[in-house]
């Protein structure tokens, strides 16, 4: 039968290996990408004027750029149909077209920071889509495009021993429209959009390998993420329709007429986009996420996802709480920015604080990271919350934590990287299993010394310089503001350590100590996925020698778009010198706590710590309402218990502790609960609806002929 | 593969399909480019009042027909009910010149059935009428295979079929309360036959459940319209509000029992909340075709007529002196979250959806309640969001039975794989239930959420989103099912679905629809904003 011809059988599940990197071309391209970086930030602190002029003529003056460069990565459907048929020439495009998307947004940068490009596309999705790009949008889409470029180069020796790649690499490039999309969106609606797209695609690379784990994460995120989305949504309705426009501009002065209102639309967003960035207590889904999926979608994930969250807090508290220029010296306009402030900061040190804590007692390598990236989000998060809370002082707050989203960027897909790279030799990610490693995998060695002391701070590392910043701006929040804050001040350097402490042990685990014997076999070699790990460890070495170079060029000019005080800016962080006895013995102390943390950790118990299972937030939340649930079912069902085939089950047997807690989520227990009602009350409901009808009828019948 | 369905004595049925395709492009492109000549003659046959009536003739005379073919030779049936509905579709949009310049076509019947009979088309009412024409073509194409390898007797499910088809093309065109009820009374009994069609006993009792409780809605309407009638001298909605005059003496005291049936008759048949009971039992036990047209159009014709009776036959005034906005809405927000919470744990897929329509008429009850040009706007865009995507959402599941022949969720692990064009759709729908940016149920809930807090009840935003993420809660576990579990029966995959080309049409029609009115809803809302002025 000719139909049976055009059913192409196609096996999913194929076993044998995708093609490899070509070290060469990957060779190349990170020779073009560092270059290409370092040429455009020159552009940008005015040397080369030649070049920037024409870059100005050739791309500044077209407005369609930032709609061409969100959907761009869209090429990956072609691509991905061609992966069908051949899988190498799949991965080359999809470098080609980051390389292009990477290149066209240096190519704006110039301009961009000059004046902001925009484009509006009016009556689509009936409100009209906005893309705006200012500085601080694309400060984040060039790094998100630098990261995504080298995970791409990382990707294909990596997904070489998973299956179903196709898809994992179509549903990569949906999600980079998507993040992109939300950077260079000028209004909140069209952000919503494309942060509705991210969630939506990266859930498919969260539960890419399709394990009974990877779903259970998979649902965490999903629901968390479709709850922040709703309530984004919320308060985007509110804000439309109190304030008529939701365009990135002052809105303070209606958000502080709105009283209550205005607070709570606030709210709305920091949860909304809170839950992305895995602030306590939304953080639940991302330590199970991040792990479960691929490590190049783990590198991202960690790398750029959460930092589109912090962007969202950051964004929207910064345009719309903050007063405009002309208006900054009415004192009434900022409060709803500082007492906003002077919450995020204490979440931001408890996110910083529970990140960290789990992180120690974690032996999967990679959900080290990402509870470790948890608390490296508090750090920003703290950060923004100085910047709200300071409001015009606030831009050493704004710098730092800027800074510091483009840091972690770095360090944590770098580190994530290594660790995909010593799993395709172990095959494991138990630090447990591992050992000793250092002379059998020198490279990786190295890059994740590098990327250690970036994230604990080490001098000349990047993660001191932005570490610094946000310490200051903490420093300032109890200088100028509450006292209080002198407690946030000591906790950031303790949790700190923690930091320091948790990379002792990841150092510790896998570089060193006792070689395990099945691990002898392992040479290492130089492969293309070595290139992308050696360009960030380069990255990372340039900015912690030149720390003001990035600050100067780059941040700054970003935080003078702001309602910040320039004179501040100028006297402050313009000519700020980091390398003062002060903060370096700030340093000094973060590793005293990370030694004696680790130290405690390796001889005594902290490593070990378990804390009890009703303590973790599923727990809190979860055995309660399944009790109470429980309890509902129980009474239902014994009172009538002479009609037994009315009851819909037998009184379950009282649930185990760790049954409860471990196997079901939260809203598999909510659909159970709700089944069972439904199940008993579905008739009742009927049959008192009939009665009510008749009821009714004969009530409006009688009325009818008393009153005739 | 035994399920493809065009073998050799299909073969008329499948060239017709060509050549049908090819007349569907002609006719839209010669409306398109005829200019001049042609301009003129269709303007003068499109002014013509008749076309309305045309219509109906040409639905009741095409079922008869069907009747009779279908007793000689089945293949010929579908074919000749094919170019009915695509006449029908034809002389709805010949409709589309003239009244888009702002004018109404009236058509009163005065001598027929006693009484008289009237017809109306505005701006809205062809609005209506172009989405189910639109969507009675698209599932006669899409039921020749299914009636064909699932259902027995299709000779009594086509009759019965184009008759539902005319009640609800003339209650959607009625302009008085008589005829309103005429065709109300003429869908209800027609689609009687559809619920039970496949007689196992679990239609056979939704189908009871169905028509007990239509005749007790259809009685409490008769009555409200006798009174009405008694009492104003009049059936005609557009001069209705004129001779309503609800004071304390006996007469007023009488309107107010005949609008008070009016609104229970009306609540029975758009199932709000506490008398939704009926409705999913009678469009799950259905056939799938049947299902997509009771859930996706006929109870939306009720819905329009529940506006067309409130705002323009009532008016604002008495609408509110009834107190309406004060209940509405709150009962359908009950019955947003009820049906969501019902549709929870369902088993069988199109139970789930059924469950999800009482949610979603919620949704349009909501709109109505709040009773002012937004909300009414609001509604009207519902009534296409919910049209395209729930009928998407029964059609998918219907291709899923005919391939599986299995109705149950659970039996649907992994099937993507071997259907992903239909999961793809499915995956769409579903997403556009829940809300998501760039399909149209995100723009359906965008204007409602409008429209809610400009009503002053911004909590009903509240219940709208939990509503939206109770969405999610249900159909997302189908989807991951569908895509990411492994199906227990080995793994092959195809690029295509296993299914006859008549079924994927209509399908991946309703999928661009979903896409094309979320990113351009502005093209449809125009057409609120010129037909709401009335009010």
């Amino acid at each position: 039968m000719e139909h049976n011809n055009m059913n192409i059988q196609i096996s999913n599940h194929i076993d044998e290996h995708g093609p490899k990197g070509n070290l060469v071309l990957s060779i190349v391209i990170g020779i073009i990408t560092l270059l290409s970086l370092f040429i455009t930030l020159n552009v940008v602190s005015g040397n080369f004027p030649g070049l920037g002029f024409w870059l100005n003529a050739r791309f500044g003056s077209n407005p369609y750029l930032p709609i061409i460069i969100t959907l761009l990565p869209l090429t990956g459907l072609i691509s991905s149909a061609v992966g069908i048929r051949n899988e190498k020439s799949r991965d080359y495009l999809n470098l080609v077209t980051n390389l292009i998307v990477y290149l066209l947004l240096l190519s704006i940068l110039p301009t961009v920071i000059h004046q902001p490009i925009s484009i509006r596309v009016a009556d689509l999705l009936g409100y009209g889509l906005f893309f705006k790009v200012d500085l601080f949008g694309i400060i984040v889409a060039v790094l998100a495009a630098l990261i995504w470029l080298l995970v791409s180069i990382y990707a294909p020796d990596y997904m070489d021993h998973e299956t179903r790649r196709n898809r994992f690499y179509l549903f990569l490039s949906v999600t980079y429209t998507g993040i992109l999309g939300t950077v260079l969106s000028g209004d909140l609606f069209t952000t919503f959009l494309f942060f509705e797209i991210m969630t939506f695609s990266s859930y498919l690379l969260v539960v890419h390998t399709e394990t009974k784990e990877a779903l259970n994460a998979g649902d965490s995120y999903i629901y968390m993420g479709i709850m922040g989305g709703l309530s984004i949504l919320l308060g985007i309705i509110l804000l439309f329709v109190n304030s008529g426009s939701l365009e990135y501009s002052s809105l303070a002065g209606v958000l502080k007429d709105m009283g209550n209102q205005g607070y709570f639309i606030m709210t709305l967003f920091v949860v909304g986009f809170g839950v992305k960035a895995g602030m306590v207590p939304l953080h639940i889904w991302l330590p199970k996420a991040h792990p479960v999926a691929p490590t190049p979608a783990s590198a991202l994930l960690s790398g750029i996802m959460v930092k589109i969250g912090a962007y969202g807090i950051l964004r929207t508290i910064i345009s719309f709480t903050f007063p405009s220029v002309d208006l900054s010296s009415n004192y009434e306009l900022w409060s709803v920015s500082q007492s906003l402030g002077s919450v995020i900061i204490w979440f931001g040190i408890g996110t910083m604080g529970i990140g960290i804590f789990l992180a120690m007692q974690q032996n999967n390598i990679k959900r080290m990271l990402a509870y470790s990236t948890v608390s490296q989000m508090g750090l920003i998060i703290a950060g923004i919350g100085v910047t709200s809370y300071l409001g015009l002082k606030g831009a050493m707050g704004f710098s730092g934590a800027l800074y510091h989203v483009i840091n972690h960027a770095l360090y944590k897909s770098l580190l994530f990287m290594v660790a995909g790279a010593v799993y395709l030799k172990t095959h494991t990610l138990d630090i447990r299993e591992m050992g000793g490693l250092w002379k059998k995998m020198p490279i990786a060695f190295i890059v994740s010394t590098i990327a250690v002391l970036g994230i604990t701070g080490m001098p000349f590392f990047n993660g001191y310089v932005s570490k610094t910043l946000v310490h200051h701006g903490i420093a300032e929040a109890h200088y100028y503001g509450e006292a209080i804050f002198k407690v946030a001040d000591y906790l950031f350097i303790f949790f700190s350590g923690g930091t320091a402490c948790v990379l002792f042990k990841w150092t510790y685990g896998i570089f060193f100590g006792e070689l395990k014997d099945e691990n002898k076999q392992i040479t290492e070699g130089f492969k293309a996925l070595h290139v992308p790990m050696m360009i960030i460890a380069l990255i990372i070495i340039g900015i912690g020698f030149f720390p003001y170079f990035l600050l100067n060029t780059l941040i700054i000019p970003t935080a003078k778009i702001f309602t910040f005080d320039s004179e501040f800016i100028y006297k402050y962080i313009e000519g700020i010198n980091i390398y003062i006895i002060k903060d370096l013995m700030g340093i000094v102390y973060v590793y005293i706590i990370g030694m004696v943390l680790f130290v405690l950790g390796i001889k005594g118990p902290l490593f070990n710590l378990r804390a009890p299972k009703w303590l973790c937030i599923e727990g809190l939340v979860t055995y309660p309402v399944k009790r109470i649930a429980h309890f509902i079912i129980d009474l239902y069902c014994r009172i009538p218990s002479k009609r037994k085939e009315k009851v819909c089950v037998a009184p379950p047997p009282k649930p185990k502790y760790d049954e409860l807690v471990e196997h079901e989520s939260i809203i598999h227990k909510f659909v159970e609960f709700v089944d069972k009602q439904v199940c008993k009350l579905e008739m009742p409901f009927i049959k008192s609806d009939v009665l009510l009808y008749s009821m009714l009828l004969t009530f409006v019948l009688l009325f009818f002929f008393i009153v005739k | 593969m035994s399920n493809l369905d065009f073998s050799k004595n299909d073969s008329s049925f499948s060239s017709n399909l060509r050549f049908l395709s090819v007349l569907f492009t002609g006719f839209f492109l010669g409306i398109i480019f005829t200019k001049t000549i042609g301009r003129e003659i269709l303007i003068l046959f499109t002014t013509s009042n008749l076309i309305p009536g045309i219509i109906l003739a040409v639905i009741f005379t095409g079922a008869i027909i069907s009747a009779i073919v279908s007793l000689k030779k089945e293949e010929s049936r579908d074919v000749v009910l094919l170019y009915v509905n695509l006449f029908v579709v034809g002389l709805v949009f010949l409709m589309l010149p003239h009244i888009i310049e702002g004018n109404d076509m009236t058509l009163k019947l005065s001598n027929v059935l006693g009484f008289g009979i009237a017809f109306r088309v505005n701006a809205l009412t062809l609005y209506m009428l172009i989405i189910a024409s639109l969507l009675w073509f698209m599932v006669t194409l899409y039921s020749h295979s299914y009636m064909n390898k699932k259902e027995k007797s299709g000779g009594r499910f086509y009759f019965w079929f184009m008759v539902a088809y005319g009640g609800a093309m003339g209650a959607i065109m009625a302009d008085s309360l008589i005829t309103m009820f005429l065709f109300f009374e003429i869908m209800y009994i027609s689609c009687y036959f559809l619920v039970a069609h496949s007689a196992t006993p679990e239609a056979i009792k939704a189908g009871y459940r169905y028509i007990f409780m239509g005749v007790v809605g259809g009685l409490s309407m008769l009555l409200a319209v006798i009174i009405l009638h008694v009492n104003t001298g009049t059936f005609d909605l557009m001069s209705m509000s004129n001779y309503i005059v609800l004071s304390s003496d006996g007469t007023g005291r009488m309107l107010l029992v005949a609008l008070i049936f009016m609104l229970i008759g009306f609540s029975i048949k758009t199932a709000i909340f506490p008398l939704h009971f009926w409705l999913p039992g009678a469009h799950s036990s259905a056939p799938a075709p049947a299902s997509a047209i009771l859930s996706g159009l006929i109870i939306k014709v009720y819905v329009f007529s529940l506006i067309k009776f409130l705002y323009v036959g009532l008016g604002l005034e008495i609408v509110q002196f009834l107190r309406l906005p004060e209940f509405l809405p709150y009962l359908a927000s009950v019955g947003m979250i009820a049906g969501s919470v019902f549709a929870l744990r369902q088993k069988e897929l199109k139970k789930m959806l059924a469950y999800s329509t009482v949610a979603q008429v919620g949704y349009m009850i909501l709109g109505i309640g709040l009773s002012n040009p937004l909300g009414i706007s609001a509604t009207l865009f519902h009534i296409l969001t919910h049209m395209i995507t729930k009928s998407a959402l029964f059609l998918c599941a219907g291709a899923m039975y005919y391939h599986t022949g299995k109705k149950d969720i659970g039996d649907y692990k992994g099937i993507a794989c071997k259907m992903p064009v239909t999961m793809g759709i499915f995956t769409l729908a579903a997403l556009s239930m829940i809300g998501i940016p760039g399909l149209v149920g995100f723009m359906s809930k965008w204007y409602l959420s409008i429209a809610a807090i400009d009503a002053g009840m911004p909590y009903f935003v509240i219940v709208l989103l939990i509503s939206s993420f109770l969405n999610a809660m249900y159909y997302l576990p189908i989807i991951i099912n569908a895509f990411l579990i492994e199906p227990e029966d080995g793994q092959t995959c195809f690029l295509r679905d296993p299914i006859p080309n008549n079924m994927l049409f209509p399908l991946v029609g309703l999928g661009i629809g979903l896409i094309f009115f979320g990113i351009f809803p502005k093209m449809v809302v125009s057409i609120f904003q010129m037909g709401i002025t009335f009010m």
